[in-house]
């Protein structure tokens, strides 16, 4: 995981079972809302998307682990159960956890352009602050 | 990492730290992992480490690298002796596996475009929800969960004889809906008869070669015959089961005093509480994954019959992710194993109990599905099968998603299999690309392999006519 990176981005790794998604901010809080980018930048083109609805999810987590975890979890299920794609995301922090709103767009309004995710593992996963600010990396099971 | 060459098909990593049995790699040279892309052979050393593990780490000749388990891994456990139950092992598609169908045609007879269309209709594939059965709420699902591919022909959605050629009777026991999230059921309420996306696909195929005519015929298989091959699982469903039970034993494992190289190998012993709720989940997703497949076995048998108003019978129908509690010789005796195969297929040899009365004397048919635009074959279990009776379940991926989309775009390789004769209803390029048959390894080498390794015989091949994807 490189924490080389200026400010906040993400990108995408190939895993010969999967994918593997990194993300960088100066907060955690970015970070966790960088790496909802990176899931939907793996197989969604958003750029013409409107968003139609939004939707604010509370996540109470123990460790930065598990937040990451939960915020991206979300992503998935919302995408199996609603159809819907995240096109906007604020992180913030909240009592005994966060807050995290999303902005979503219909699935069938968005280009599909890689394998939808469908769960987050544990493997390698990490979330660490450093000098240069926060980076995550985990593997997505497609 | 040395690899000491037992057989051409047999590789043995010795045990070394904290390995309690040695790892048993059964494929030949050229089919091992490169080491550079591939770390599935530490993922063979990593599950040798798991409480209860008896006999060797396995791993099946089309192996990959996966998280936790190697794609292609085979482990069992001592139940008795503190074994424990690994949801990584089993992998987070649920019962993931293939459903072969016969049709009553011969591929000469067959009006490919007309049939594809029907498909392209009657199939959900892709992203998100829809599934051909509808079901109202939690209540209705439950049952699916319980009864799996039995419910389904209970409601009408099949006949009686689907029944004894699906594993299991068409659904396993032990279920239990309680420990089925909610999340997991809001995953899975509208998406029961649906393909998904990823590597799952139909296929429209032809049996090209029959190696054994015996066994062929009582699976229900002649030259030239029209099949029908699907392959999916449990949709998210299976996905969150996995994901719930995962994260409930990381966070228990460590009051059983288990620590394990990779946190996606999270355990807990199969008598326990967490195992006990893994185990009782993961049937009612491997029950879910058989309606699902049920499910789409009629839809597509509609589509033949309207179009051609011949029937289908169903061949088989076996998982390639599953952790089942079986009973082995092991030193002599008979003992109690959670077998988990992740990427690997049971392969029942002939006389089996568990077979149905007209497969006893051929052994339990194994499907296994070629890379897009390739052949499958059917195989058959055989007396003495390695590895707890397991053998392979596919071709195996040598490319991720991103090399193969790289290395040919999409249309291309629609134009492509289209040359050669296969018809292709996909829903995007890029998925088609990612599923690119250069990503995958040589199937008919897999095959060799796993023959060679004495896990399993050939008995017929099957080149695609058509294929639908997600």
């Amino acid at each position: 995981m490189s924490n080389s990176h200026l400010e906040r981005g993400h990108r995408t790794l190939p895993h010969t079972a999967d994918l593997r998604i990194e993300a960088w901010a100066p907060t955690r809080e970015a970070c966790l809302a960088e790496s909802v980018l990176a899931l939907v930048a793996s197989f969604a083109d958003t750029i013409h998307a409107e968003p139609g609805s939004a939707v604010t999810v509370k996540i109470a987590a123990q460790t930065d682990q598990d937040a990451l975890v939960a915020v991206l979890d979300e992503v998935i299920y919302l995408l199996d159960t609603q159809a819907a794609v995240p096109v906007g995301v604020e992180v913030g922090a909240a009592r005994d956890g966060l807050s995290v709103h999303l902005q979503l767009a219909p699935l069938d309004g968005v280009e599909l352009i890689g394998a939808v995710p469908k769960a987050v593992t544990l493997h390698h996963l990490e979330i660490a602050r450093s000098p240069q600010g926060w980076c995550c990396g985990v593997t997505v099971d497609v | 990492m040395e690899l000491v060459a037992e057989t051409p098909y047999r590789f043995r990593i010795d045990r070394q730290g904290d390995m309690r049995v040695p790892g048993i790699v059964l494929a030949s040279k050229a089919l091992l992992p490169d080491a550079s892309a591939d770390r599935s052979l530490e993922q063979v050393v990593n599950v040798a480490t798991l409480p209860g593990i008896v006999q060797a780490s396995y791993a099946m000749p089309d192996m990959h690298w996966g998280y936790g388990f190697p794609i292609g891994g085979v482990a069992a456990t001592d139940v008795a002796g503190g074994g424990v139950v690994s949801p990584g092992g089993v992998g987070f598609d649920i019962s993931c596996g293939v459903r072969l169908l016969a049709v009553d045609l011969d591929r000469a007879e067959l009006p490919v475009e007309q049939v594809m269309n029907g498909l392209d209709r009657a199939i959900p594939r892709g992203a998100g929800h829809g599934g051909v059965w509808s079901l109202p709420g939690r209540a209705q699902l439950e049952r699916v969960l319980l009864g799996g591919s039995r419910y389904a022909v209970e409601q009408g959605h099949g006949v009686p004889r689907d029944l004894a050629r699906c594993e299991d009777g068409g659904a396993i026991d032990g279920a239990d809906p309680a420990q089925v999230s909610d999340r997991a059921v809001d995953r899975g309420l509208g998406q029961v008869g649906s393909l998904g996306s990823g590597n799952h696909f139909l296929e429209v195929q032809a049996v090209t070669e029959v190696y054994d005519e015996p066994a062929a015929q009582a699976f229900g298989l002649r030259h030239g015959q029209v099949c029908v091959m699907i392959h999916t699982g449990s949709r998210g469903l299976g996905h969150q089961i996995c994901t719930d039970h995962v994260r409930a034993m990381d966070k228990a494992m460590a009051g059983y005093g288990i620590s394990v190289p990779d946190r996606q190998l999270a355990c807990a012993p199969v008598d326990s509480p967490e195992g006990r709720a893994y185990l009782g989940a993961m049937a009612a997703a491997a029950n879910y994954a058989r309606a699902n497949r049920q499910l789409l076995g009629e839809a597509a048998s509609k589509v033949f019959e309207r179009a051609t108003g011949r029937r289908t019978e169903l061949v088989y129908d076996i998982s390639h992710n599953l952790a089942k509690i079986e009973t082995h010789e092991i030193d002599g005796q008979p003992r109690e194993l959670c077998v988990h195969r992740k990427g690997a297929t049971r392969a029942l040899p002939p006389g089996h109990p568990e077979l149905p009365d007209d497969l006893r004397a051929a052994g339990q048919p194994v499907l296994i599905p070629g890379s897009m635009g390739t052949a499958s074959y059917v195989l058959a279990g055989i007396r003495g099968g390695g590895a707890f009776f397991s053998t392979c379940h596919g071709a195996g991926r040598v490319q991720s998603r991103h090399q193969a989309a790289r290395s040919i775009n999409g249309k291309e390789l629609r134009r492509q299999l289209e040359r050669q004769g296969i018809a292709v209803r996909g829903l995007s390029a890029r998925g088609l690309a990612e599923e690119a048959p250069a990503a995958y390894k040589d199937v008919t080498a897999v095959i060799e392999a796993a023959v060679g390794a004495g896990l399993c015989r050939s008995v017929a091949r099957l080149e695609p006519l058509g294929v639908v994807k997600g």
